[in-house]
C-alpha cells in the first residue's frame, strides 16, 4: 500500500488515549462489546442451568425434601417443601434466561458483534454508538429479571409463555402481580437490545465489506449472522408491541387479553376476586408471541449453523459442500419461519381450518434443514477430520440437530400434535434444538475463536474431557424426554405422580435428573478451563486452526480498527484442499500466484 | 495444572465422578414423610379477639394477609401477638407523633394508636405519653411473659400432639376416634403432599400459597369451621363448641369447595387417604386451639401471666375434646331435617302436576321469609346476594354473603346442605342459625326457594318478578 | 487409530438413543397409552407412518456421518477431495425429502379435519358441559330426557337449538360433578358411544387431555369451544359398589381413565386429575346418573 494510504487511516483512525472505563467498560468497540456479551451470557447460562437443576430436583425425587436448600429457602410454617409456584417459576425462569440472556445474546451478541467485522474486513461495526447502546439495554434486563427472584410473589412462573389471562391478571397466580410486571420490562429492554444490534448488523454486511469480499464470498457465518439479523428486525417489534400491551393490561387496566367469561357476564373471576368485564382475547397473545418466538427459534439456531459450517469446513480441511444451496437453506428456513407460527397453537382454540395451513408449512420446513444435514455429510464425505475440541462440538451439533429436526416433524402434524403438544416430546424436541445444537454450536464457537479473542489457546485436553462428559449426560438428560413424550406426560407437571398412567415412567424421571446433575457439573470443567486459559493459556498465534477467512489475518487480540492493512479478498473461505496452494489451505486474504489461472470450481 | 494432565487421567476423572455423586444421590432425605427432627414452630402471628366495628370496603390484596391481619387494630379491632409486634409498631407511631409533636389527631389516628378515646388538644400530649407508657409495659409484659411460657408451651404441645412426623393426640380415647398414630402419621405424608403449601405446616392458613388465594385457606387453628351439620352451639375460639363432623369434611374434600381454590380430592381413596387427612386435620386443629387458648387465657387482658402452663393446656384440651371434637363424631348431636315435604329433593321431571302446584307454593313461602318473614334474609343478602358488602369473619378475613342468584354454593348445593346452612349457620362467617328462629318446614321452603332461583323459569312469575324485575333479566 | 474411537462415541450414543426407542415400546408404561377412542388409530398410524420415516433419515444421516467420522480421520499430508458440492445432488436431497415431506403432510389433513373441524363432528350421543377453573374440572351433565331432548334431529356438523339453549342456560335438573367423566361403551365397536361437550373456563387458560382418546383442547376463557371423543375401543371400567354405595373403577383400569390438564394454568396445574367413567351399556349409566342425580337432590343426611 502506498504511504499516502497509510497517511489516510492515520487521519481517519483516532489514536487518543481512552481511559479504562471507555476501553472496557462503555466500549464501542465491536471486539469487546461482543466479550462483553459472551462473558455475561456465561454467567446467566449458570443461572440458567441452576433453575433448571431446580426443576429436575422437583421432578426427579418429587415428595423429598431437598437437602440443605429446603431448609434455608422453606423453612417454618412452609415445612421445607417446594411449594408448586415456586416449581413453576423455577422453570418459566429458566427458559426466559436461557432464551433471552443466554442464546440469543451469546449467539448474535457475542459472535455477531465478534465475528462480522473481522470477517468481512471491516474496521468496526457500522454504528458503534447504537452498538454499545445494545450491550447496556441488555443490563435493565439483568437487574428486572435477577430483582423480580426477590419481590414479593416471586418471579414470573406462568412459563416463559406468559399466556394471558394466567399472566395478565393479577390474582390468577402469585407471581403474576410484580414478577411478571418485572419480567415484562425486562424483556422489552432485551427487545431493544436486539433490535439496535440487528440494524447494525444488516448495515455493516451490506456496505462495510472489504474489497473483493462480494456477497457470495462471505463466509457461511456471516450470511447467517445476516439473516438473523433480518429475523430479529422483522419479528422483535411485534413482541415488542405484545409485551407492551401485557403491561398496560397489568397496570393502568386495559383489557387487550382479558374477556367477559361469558357474553355480558363481566371478567374472569378466581375466588373472591373478579377482574371487570373485558372484551379482549388471550388468544391474540399467543398470536403476537408466536409470531416473534417461532422466528426467535430460528434466530436461536441459524448463527449456530452458520459458525458450526465454519468450523467443520476448518477441520474437515474441505470446501463446504454446496455453498449456495447452504446460503438458500438458510434464508428458506427464515422465510418459512415468518408464517408457521401457528404450530404452537394446534390445540389453543384457534379455528382448526388455519391449523390445517400452519401444518402444511411448518412440514415444509424441515426441508431445507435436511438439505443443510445432507451438505454438512457432504462437507464430510472425503475430507480430511482433525479431532479438535470445537470440531468435536461442531459435529455434536449435527448429529443432535438431527434428532431435534426429525423429532420436529411428529409435532408439526397435527393429529399427531394432538396427543403430544404440552408433553414431555415437546420438551425433549426443543432441547436436543436449543441445547444439543444451539449450546453445542456455542461450545464450538467459544473454543475456536477463543484464541483470537483473547490470544490464548483454550485447554484441548480439558476441552475434549468436558465435550465427552457433556455429551454422554445431555443424551441422558433429554433423550429419554422422547419416551416419556410418548408416554404422553404433560409438561410443567410439578408433581406427576398424582397420575396412574404416568407410573411406570418416573424412574426415567429420576435417571434424567441424575444425568443433569452430573451435567450441571460438568460444565464448571469449562468453567475452569476458560477463566484458566483468559489468564495462563499458552499463546496461539496468528492463526492456529490454519483457517482461510479474514479474522485470522488480524492479531491475536486484534487491535482497535482490527487490521493493520485493510485486506482484500481474492475468492471465496472455503478453498481448503485447493491444488492452487501447496498448503491444505487458502485464505481469502492471500493474492493469487501470478499466471496462475483460478482453480475451477468442481460442482 | 493444566499441564501435568494426561488424557488417560482426564477420561479417568472424567469418569469417576458421575459414580461418586450417584453415590451421593441414595443419601437419605428421599421419603415423603416430614423429617423427624422438624418441629411445629410455635405460634408468632396475632390471635384476633375483637373484630373492628367498621366493615371492610374492599378486599386485601393478594400477598397481604400477614399485613391485613396486622392492621386491624388501626381500624378500631383488637389483637394479641405473642411476638409484641403490633404493640411495637404501636410504639413506634405513639414516638414519632411525640417526637415531632403532632396532637391534633384524626379519628383514624386515634384508632392506629390504639388510644380509647379522642383526646383533647391540650390533654393530648399527657395522653400520647401515657399511651406510650402502658405500651412499653405491656410489650415488657409480653416479652417475658413468652419467655418463660414459650418453652412449656412447645414442650406440653410436643408431648401431647407429637411432631409433623409423629402426631399424636393426647387424649385417652383418642384410638377410638381414628386419631391413632398410625393413622395420624399417614395423614401427616397426605397433608404434606396435598395440603401443606397452602394450610401451612400448622394449619393456619399460611403456607407459602395461602396470602396469595383469595378466600384464604382455612386456619384451623381456631377451631371453627363453617360448613358443620351438628345442632351444637357455634361458640367462638376460646370455647370447644361446634366443630365439623367426620362427614362434614369429607364433603369438603371430595367436593372442593365452588368458588375458591379449594379443589376437590374426590379421586384420592376414601378409606385410605382421606380418612388419615381428616384424622390429621383434626389433629391440626386441636392443637392449634390448644396453643391458641392457652395464650390468650396467659397473654388478655384478663390473663394471668403467671399460670402453670401444662395445667391450663390441659384443662383446655380437654374442654376442646369433650365439650367439642368428641360430641361432634356422635351421631347424635347431628341435625336432624324433620319432615322433607314430598315436593322436595325432586327433579322437575319427576314431579306430579300437583306436587309442581305445591312447589310454587312453597317456593312463594320461602321468598316471602326471605324478604319480611323472620328469617329475613334479604337484610344481608342484599338483591338476593347480588349487592353484598364485605365483612369481616373471626379470622379476621373477609367474608361476603353469598350471592344467592349464581348457584355456588360453598358449603354444597344439595337441599340437605341449604338445609344445614340454614339451620346451624355458617360458624365464623357471620351467617346466623336459624335454628331456633324456623321451624323445619319454615326452612324447607326457603331452601325450596334458593333451588329455584338461580334458574329464573323455575320461579313463580310474581316472585320472578321481584327477584330479576324488569330490566334485570 | 486413536482418532477413530471418537466416530465409535458418537456411534454408540446415536445407537443408544435408537435403542431406547426400539425397546421403549415393549416396556411396560412407556409407550404410547392404551387407545380407547375410534379416531385413535388414525392418530397412532400416523405417528408410526413419521416414526418410519424419520427412523429411516436418521439411520440413513447418522449411519453416514459415523462412517464418515470413521474412514476420514485426517491423513497427515494428505488434501481431502477438493469439491464444492454436486447439483445432482443436492436436487435428489431437495427433491426427495420434499415429496416425501408434502405426501406426510397430505396425509394428516383428513384426520385432523375429522377430529377437530366443527363441520365434521358426527351427530352425538351424549352432550354434557365442562368448565375448567383453577383447579378442577366442573361438569353439568343433563338428565336422560334432557339429553334426548337435546339430540333429536342433531345433523353431522351442526348443534340443535335445544343444545346451544341448553349451553346458555343450566336447567334446574342438570347434574353437578367435579372431576368425572361418564360416558358408556356403545352396543359395538360400529356404534361407539360419541360425547360431544362444550369445553368452557372460569378462569386461565386449561387444557382438557384424554391421554387415551387422543384428544386435547385448550379450554379459553371466553370461549365455548365443542369437543368430540368417543369410546370405541373400550370396555366397560366400572361398577357399582354396593358398600361405597357408588360406582368405582376397575383397579387395573384406572391408568387408563385419567384425565389430565395439558396447558399451565397455576399452581395446581398438576393436580387437575380426573377419571373416565365408561359405564357398561347404556342402561348402566342411565343408572348412575339417576343415582348421581337422587345425591344431589339429597334431603336426608
Amino acid at each position: 500500500m502506498s504511504s499516502a494510504d497509510h497517511a489516510h487511516i492515520a487521519t481517519t483512525h483516532e489514536h487518543h488515549e481512552l481511559g479504562f472505563l471507555r476501553k472496557y467498560i462503555f466500549s464501542e468497540d465491536h471486539k469487546i462489546i461482543g466479550i462483553q456479551f459472551m462473558f455475561s451470557g456465561i454467567i446467566m447460562f449458570f443461572l440458567g442451568g441452576l433453575l433448571a437443576l431446580g426443576v429436575r430436583t422437583q421432578l426427579g425425587w418429587p415428595h423429598a425434601e431437598i437437602p440443605l436448600l429446603g431448609q434455608w429457602l422453606w423453612p417454618g410454617n412452609a415445612g421445607h417443601r417446594m411449594p408448586p409456584e415456586f416449581y413453576n417459576m423455577l422453570f418459566s425462569m429458566h427458559a426466559s434466561v436461557m432464551i433471552f440472556l443466554v442464546i440469543i445474546p451469546l449467539l448474535t451478541g457475542a459472535f455477531g458483534n465478534f465475528t462480522i467485522p473481522l470477517m468481512i474486513g471491516a474496521k468496526d461495526m457500522a454504528f458503534p454508538k447504537l452498538n454499545m447502546m445494545s450491550y447496556w439495554f441488555m443490563w435493565p434486563a439483568f437487574a428486572t429479571l435477577l430483582a423480580s427472584f426477590f419481590v414479593d410473589g416471586g418471579a414470573a412462573a406462568a412459563g416463559w409463555t406468559s399466556y394471558p389471562t394466567l399472566a395478565d391478571v393479577e390474582f390468577a397466580a402469585p407471581n403474576s402481580g410484580w414478577g411478571q410486571r418485572l419480567w415484562l420490562i425486562g424483556l422489552i429492554s432485551i427487545g431493544v437490545s436486539s433490535m439496535a444490534g440487528s440494524v447494525n448488523y444488516i448495515t455493516t454486511i451490506i456496505n462495510m465489506r472489504a474489497p473483493g469480499m462480494t456477497l457470495f464470498r462471505m463466509p457461511m457465518t456471516i450470511w447467517a449472522m445476516f439473516i438473523t439479523a433480518i429475523l430479529q428486525a422483522m419479528a422483535l417489534p411485534v413482541l415488542t408491541v405484545a409485551l407492551i400491551l401485557q403491561l398496560l393490561d397489568k397496570t393502568i387496566g386495559t383489557c387487550f387479553f382479558l374477556p367477559n367469561w361469558a357474553p355480558g357476564q363481566g371478567g374472569v373471576s378466581i375466588g373472591n376476586y373478579q377482574t371487570p368485564p373485558g372484551g379482549g382475547q388471550p388468544l391474540l397473545w399467543q398470536h403476537l408471541f408466536w409470531f416473534y418466538s417461532h422466528p426467535a427459534v430460528y434466530i436461536m439456531i441459524l448463527p449456530a449453523m452458520g459458525m458450526v459450517s465454519d468450523i467443520i469446513a476448518t477441520f474437515a480441511r474441505k470446501p463446504i459442500f454446496g455453498y449456495r444451496p447452504m446460503v438458500y437453506s438458510l434464508a428458506g428456513i427464515a422465510g418459512l419461519g415468518f408464517i408457521v407460527w401457528g404450530h404452537h397453537m394446534f390445540q389453543s382454540g384457534m379455528d382448526p381450518r388455519l391449523g390445517t395451513g400452519f401444518m402444511i408449512a411448518t412440514i415444509m420446513i424441515a426441508l431445507p434443514s435436511a438439505v443443510k444435514v445432507f451438505n454438512w455429510l457432504g462437507t464430510l464425505w472425503g475430507s480430511n477430520i482433525h479431532y479438535t475440541t470445537p470440531m468435536l462440538n461442531a459435529l455434536a451439533f449435527v448429529s443432535m440437530f438431527v434428532i431435534g429436526g426429525l423429532s420436529g416433524i411428529f409435532m408439526a402434524a397435527t393429529p399427531v400434535d394432538i396427543a403430544i403438544h404440552d408433553t414431555y416430546f415437546i420438551v425433549g424436541h426443543l432441547h436436543y434444538v436449543l441445547f444439543m445444537s444451539s449450546i453445542f454450536g456455542i461450545f464450538a464457537a467459544i473454543y475456536y475463536w477463543f484464541p483470537k479473542m483473547f490470544g490464548r489457546m483454550m485447554n484441548d485436553t480439558w476441552g475434549k474431557v468436558h465435550f465427552v462428559l457433556t455429551f454422554l449426560f445431555s443424551n441422558g438428560v433429554f433423550f429419554p424426554m422422547h419416551i416419556t413424550g410418548s408416554r404422553l406426560h404433560p409438561r410443567r407437571y410439578f408433581d406427576p405422580t398424582q397420575y396412574r398412567f404416568l407410573d411406570e415412567v418416573q424412574g426415567l424421571n429420576t435417571f434424567m435428573s441424575i444425568c443433569a446433575i452430573c451435567l450441571g457439573l460438568v460444565q464448571l470443567i469449562f468453567l475452569v478451563n476458560f477463566a484458566y486459559s483468559l489468564f495462563r493459556g499458552p499463546k496461539g498465534g496468528l492463526n492456529p486452526w490454519h483457517s482461510n477467512t479474514l479474522e485470522w489475518t488480524a492479531p491475536s487480540p486484534p487491535p482497535h480498527g482490527n487490521f493493520e492493512t485493510p485486506p482484500v479478498v481474492y475468492r471465496g473461505p472455503y478453498e481448503y484442499g485447493s491444488p492452487e496452494s501447496d498448503k491444505d489451505y487458502l485464505p481469502q486474504t492471500e493474492p493469487p500466484r501470478p499466471g496462475a489461472a483460478p482453480a475451477t470450481h468442481a460442482h | 495444572m493444566m499441564a501435568g494432565l494426561t488424557k488417560k487421567t482426564a477420561v479417568r476423572a472424567g469418569a469417576a465422578f458421575p459414580l461418586v455423586l450417584l453415590g451421593l444421590l441414595t443419601l437419605p432425605g428421599c421419603g415423603d414423610s416430614y423429617p423427624k427432627d422438624l418441629n411445629y414452630p410455635p405460634r408468632t402471628d396475632p390471635i384476633v379477639i375483637e373484630l373492628p366495628k367498621v366493615q371492610p370496603t374492599y378486599l386485601d390484596a393478594p400477598g397481604q394477609l400477614a399485613h391485613w391481619i396486622d392492621s386491624i387494630p388501626e381500624k378500631g379491632g383488637r389483637l394479641i401477638d405473642p411476638t409484641a409486634g403490633v404493640e411495637k409498631v404501636q410504639l413506634a407511631k405513639v414516638e414519632e407523633h411525640l417526637s415531632k409533636s403532632r396532637f391534633d389527631l384524626s379519628d383514624e389516628e386515634v384508632h392506629e394508636l390504639g388510644l380509647a378515646s379522642k383526646p383533647e388538644k391540650d390533654s393530648a400530649q399527657e395522653a400520647l405519653e401515657a399511651r406510650r407508657d402502658s405500651l412499653k409495659k405491656r410489650i415488657e409484659t409480653i416479652t417475658a411473659t413468652m419467655k418463660g411460657v414459650a418453652p412449656k408451651l412447645s414442650a406440653v404441645l410436643k408431648d401431647r400432639f407429637g411432631t409433623p412426623a409423629a402426631p399424636k393426640v393426647g387424649v385417652d380415647d383418642a384410638d377410638a376416634f381414628g386419631l391413632d398414630t398410625t393413622t395420624l402419621a399417614e395423614g401427616s405424608k397426605l397433608y404434606r403432599r396435598h395440603c401443606l403449601h397452602c394450610h401451612g405446616l400448622t394449619g393456619d392458613g399460611r403456607g407459602p400459597t395461602g396470602p396469595w388465594v383469595n378466600p384464604h385457606p382455612r386456619d384451623y387453628r381456631q377451631g371453627q369451621f363453617k360448613f358443620t351439620s351438628t345442632t351444637m352451639s357455634a361458640g367462638g375460639f376460646t370455647s370447644g363448641s361446634r366443630k365439623a363432623r367426620r362427614e362434614d369434611l369429607l364433603r369438603t374434600l371430595k367436593q372442593g369447595i365452588e368458588g375458591t381454590s379449594m379443589p376437590s380430592f374426590a379421586l384420592l381413596d376414601e378409606q385410605n387417604e382421606l380418612r388419615p387427612l381428616i384424622s390429621y386435620v383434626i389433629h391440626l386443629s386441636m392443637r392449634g386451639q390448644v396453643e391458641l387458648s392457652v395464650l390468650n387465657d396467659i397473654l388478655g387482658r384478663e390473663g394471668d401471666p403467671d399460670a402453670d402452663v401444662e395445667e391450663l393446656a390441659d384443662k383446655k384440651l380437654k374442654a376442646i375434646w369433650n365439650a367439642g371434637w368428641k360430641p361432634s363424631f356422635s351421631a347424635a348431636h347431628a341435625i336432624e331435617v324433620g319432615t322433607v315435604p314430598s315436593y322436595t329433593g325432586k327433579t322437575l321431571g319427576q314431579l306430579s302436576p300437583d306436587e309442581k302446584v305445591q312447589l310454587d307454593e312453597s317456593i312463594k313461602r320461602g321468598f316471602q321469609q326471605f324478604t319480611t318473614g323472620t328469617a329475613s334474609c334479604r337484610s344481608c343478602h342484599n338483591d338476593f346476594g347480588r349487592a353484598n358488602d364485605y365483612r369481616y369473619d373471626e379470622w379476621g378475613t373477609i367474608s361476603r354473603p353469598a350471592n344467592l342468584t349464581a348457584g355456588l354454593y360453598r358449603g354444597g348445593r344439595r337441599p340437605l346442605d341449604l338445609y344445614y346452612r340454614i339451620h346451624s349457620g355458617i360458624n365464623g362467617a357471620g351467617m346466623t342459625a336459624f335454628s331456633g328462629a324456623l321451624r323445619p318446614e319454615d326452612i324447607w321452603d326457603i331452601v325450596n326457594f334458593l333451588e329455584a332461583m338461580p334458574y329464573k323459569n323455575m320461579l313463580p312469575p310474581d316472585v320472578k318478578a321481584q327477584v330479576y324485575g324488569k330490566g334485570k333479566d | 487409530m486413536q482418532q477413530k474411537l471418537w466416530a465409535v462415541l458418537f456411534g454408540g450414543v446415536l445407537a443408544a438413543a435408537a435403542g431406547l426407542f426400539v425397546v421403549a415400546p415393549f416396556i411396560e408404561g412407556w409407550w404410547l397409552p392404551k387407545n380407547l377412542c375410534s379416531f385413535g388409530p388414525e392418530v397412532d398410524h400416523l405417528f408410526y407412518l413419521i416414526l418410519a420415516f424419520t427412523g429411516f433419515f436418521y439411520l440413513l444421516t447418522e449411519g453416514i456421518m459415523v462412517y464418515a467420522m470413521w474412514k476420514y480421520v485426517a491423513r497427515p499430508g494428505e488434501k481431502s477431495a477438493y469439491t464444492h458440492g454436486s447439483h445432482k445432488l443436492e436436487m435428489l436431497w431437495t427433491v426427495v425429502p420434499a415429496l416425501i415431506l408434502l405426501f406426510i403432510a397430505f396425509a394428516q389433513v383428513s384426520a385432523w379435519s375429522d377430529i377437530k373441524y366443527q363441520s365434521r363432528m358426527p351427530a352425538p350421543d351424549q352432550v354434557f358441559e365442562l368448565t375448567a377453573r383453577q383447579f378442577e374440572w366442573r361438569f353439568r351433565y343433563p338428565t336422560a330426557e334432557q339429553n334426548a331432548l337435546m339430540l333429536k334431529g342433531w345433523e353431522k356438523g351442526k348443534e340443535t337449538d335445544e343444545a346451544a339453549a341448553w349451553q346458555r342456560e343450566p336447567h334446574a335438573d342438570d347434574i353437578h360433578l367435579v372431576n368425572e367423566v361418564h360416558t358408556w361403551k356403545g352396543p359395538d365397536k360400529d356404534h361407539p358411544t360419541r360425547v360431544r361437550f362444550y369445553l368452557k373456563s372460569r378462569d386461565v387458560i386449561h387444557s382438557f387431555f384424554l391421554p387415551n382418546m387422543r384428544i386435547k383442547q385448550d379450554a379459553l376463557p371466553g370461549k365455548v369451544i365443542p369437543v368430540w371423543f368417543d369410546s370405541g375401543f373400550a370396555d366397560g371400567n366400572c361398577h357399582y359398589d354396593e358398600k361405597a354405595n357408588t360406582w368405582v373403577v376397575d383397579p387395573d383400569k384406572v391408568s387408563q381413565s385419567e384425565l389430565a390438564c395439558a396447558e399451565l394454568c397455576g399452581w395446581g396445574h398438576y393436580k387437575m386429575r380426573g377419571i373416565v367413567y365408561v359405564h357398561e351399556n347404556k342402561a348402566d349409566y342411565e343408572k348412575w346418573l339417576a343415582h348421581a342425580s337422587a345425591e344431589e337432590h339429597r334431603t336426608k343426611p
